[in-house]
C-alpha cells in the first residue's frame, strides 16, 4: 500500500484551514463601520447650586463607506445614589464618508451626593453593531462639587485647649487651697 | 564668726502619673474615634443636615437643600461631615463612660440616653453657629468657637459621671 507523505498531509491541512484564517491574515481592507470619539465633559465638574448640567460632544465618523443610523445609551457608575440623570444622547444618521455629532447631557439634582461618577457611552447601529475598535468607547468623570466653607477645626481645637487649660488651673488651685 | 547657714534642698516634684485605667480608656477612645471616621454615616449626616435646615427655616433664615449632605443657609454652603454629626464624640465617649461595676444592660441604656442627649445638644450648637454667622461672625469662628465650647461641655459631662481616676493617686472618684 502506498503511504502518503507527511508533507502532503500538511499541505492538505493548510488548504483546509486557509479559507478561515486568510481574511484576517491577508485581507488589509477595512470593512465598513464607524468610529466614535467623546470629548471631555464641559464643564468637567458640576458646582452648586444643584441642578448643574454638563455636556460632552460625541463625534461619529463613517469608515469605508458606512451609512446608517447610530443610537447611543448612557450608563452611569460610581458615586452613590441618587445618581445624576443621564438621558440617552440623540441618535445620528451617518452618510458615507461623513461625520455626525451628538451631545451627552449630565444633570444633577438636589439629592445628588458629592462624588465622582463615571459615564459610559455605548453606541450601536440598527444591526446592533458597535463602533470599530470596541463597544464601550468613553469614560467620563464628573465631580459634583460645592463651594463649601471648611469648618473651624483649628479654632475649635484652640478653644477646647484654652478651656481645658483654664479648667485644669482652676482645679489645681482648688486642690492646693484644700 | 560663722553664721549657721541652712541649705534648703527643694523636694523633688513628683508629677502625678495617669492611672492605668485612664490610659486604657484613652487608647480605646482614640481607636473608637478612628473607626467612627472610617464609616460614611450618610443617614446621620442627612438627618443632621435636615434638622438644621428645618430649624434654620423655622427661625426665618433662607435655606436650601443642595445635596444629601449639603445645605445652604443664609447664602452659606454647609457640608455635613462626620464631625458635624457628633458621631465621633458619642462613640468616643463610650470608653470613658462605661461602668464595669454595673450590669451591661443598665450601662448600655445609660449610654443610649447619653447619645440622644448629645445628638440633641449637637443640633443646638450647630444652630447656634448658624445664628452667629447670620449675625455677621465669620463662619470659621462661629463654627469653631461654638464647637470648642461644645466639646468642653461634653468633657465636663463625662468628668461628672466618670467612674475612673485620672491619676494613680488613690483619690476617690465622686
Amino acid at each position: 500500500m502506498r503511504q502518503t507523505s507527511p508533507w502532503v498531509l500538511l499541505g492538505l491541512l493548510c488548504l483546509a484551514i486557509a479559507p478561515t484564517v486568510s481574511p484576517s491574515l491577508l485581507c488589509a481592507q477595512t470593512s465598513p463601520g464607524y468610529v466614535i470619539a467623546v470629548l471631555p465633559l464641559v464643564p468637567p465638574s458640576i458646582t452648586a447650586p444643584a441642578g448643574g448640567t454638563a455636556t460632552a460632544t460625541i463625534i461619529v465618523t463613517s469608515v469605508s463607506g458606512y451609512t446608517g443610523s447610530i443610537h447611543f445609551s448612557c450608563v452611569i457608575s460610581g458615586g452613590r445614589a441618587p445618581l445624576p440623570s443621564c438621558p440617552d444622547p440623540p441618535s445620528v444618521n451617518l452618510t458615507s464618508g461623513g461625520s455626525a455629532v451628538s451631545t451627552l447631557t449630565v444633570t444633577t439634582n438636589n439629592l445628588t451626593p458629592t462624588a465622582t461618577y463615571t459615564f459610559k457611552v455605548r453606541a450601536t447601529d440598527a444591526n446592533e453593531h458597535g463602533p470599530l475598535g470596541g463597544g464601550l468607547v468613553a469614560t467620563l468623570d464628573v465631580q459634583h462639587q460645592y463651594s463649601v466653607s471648611g469648618g473651624g477645626g483649628w479654632i475649635a481645637f484652640l478653644t477646647l485647649a484654652g478651656l481645658m487649660a483654664l479648667w485644669s488651673v482652676a482645679r489645681l488651685c482648688r486642690t492646693q487651697r484644700a | 564668726m560663722h553664721a549657721d547657714s541652712t541649705h534648703y534642698i527643694p523636694a523633688r516634684i513628683r508629677l502625678p502619673q495617669p492611672s492605668r485605667d485612664f490610659v486604657c480608656r484613652a487608647v480605646l477612645v482614640a481607636l473608637f474615634v478612628m473607626i467612627t471616621h472610617q464609616m460614611k454615616w450618610d443617614w446621620l449626616r442627612f438627618v443632621t443636615s435636615e434638622a438644621i435646615l428645618r430649624i434654620s427655616s423655622f427661625l426665618g433664615m433662607a435655606t436650601e437643600r443642595v445635596s444629601s449632605d449639603t445645605i445652604r443657609v443664609h447664602g452659606q454652603f454647609v457640608a455635613f461631615v462626620t464631625s458635624c454629626t457628633f458621631a465621633d464624640v458619642v462613640i468616643g465617649a463610650i470608653p470613658l463612660l462605661w461602668d464595669f461595676r454595673k450590669p451591661f444592660l443598665k450601662v448600655f441604656l445609660s449610654i443610649a440616653a447619653f447619645a440622644v442627649l448629645l445628638f440633641s445638644f449637637n443640633l443646638v450648637r450647630l444652630e447656634l453657629a448658624q445664628i452667629l454667622f447670620a449675625l455677621g461672625l465669620p463662619w470659621t469662628v462661629a463654627d469653631g468657637g461654638i464647637g470648642g465650647v461644645a466639646y468642653f461641655a461634653v468633657w465636663l459631662l463625662i468628668w461628672r459621671y466618670r467612674t475612673w481616676n485620672l491619676t494613680s493617686s488613690p483619690r476617690p472618684v465622686p
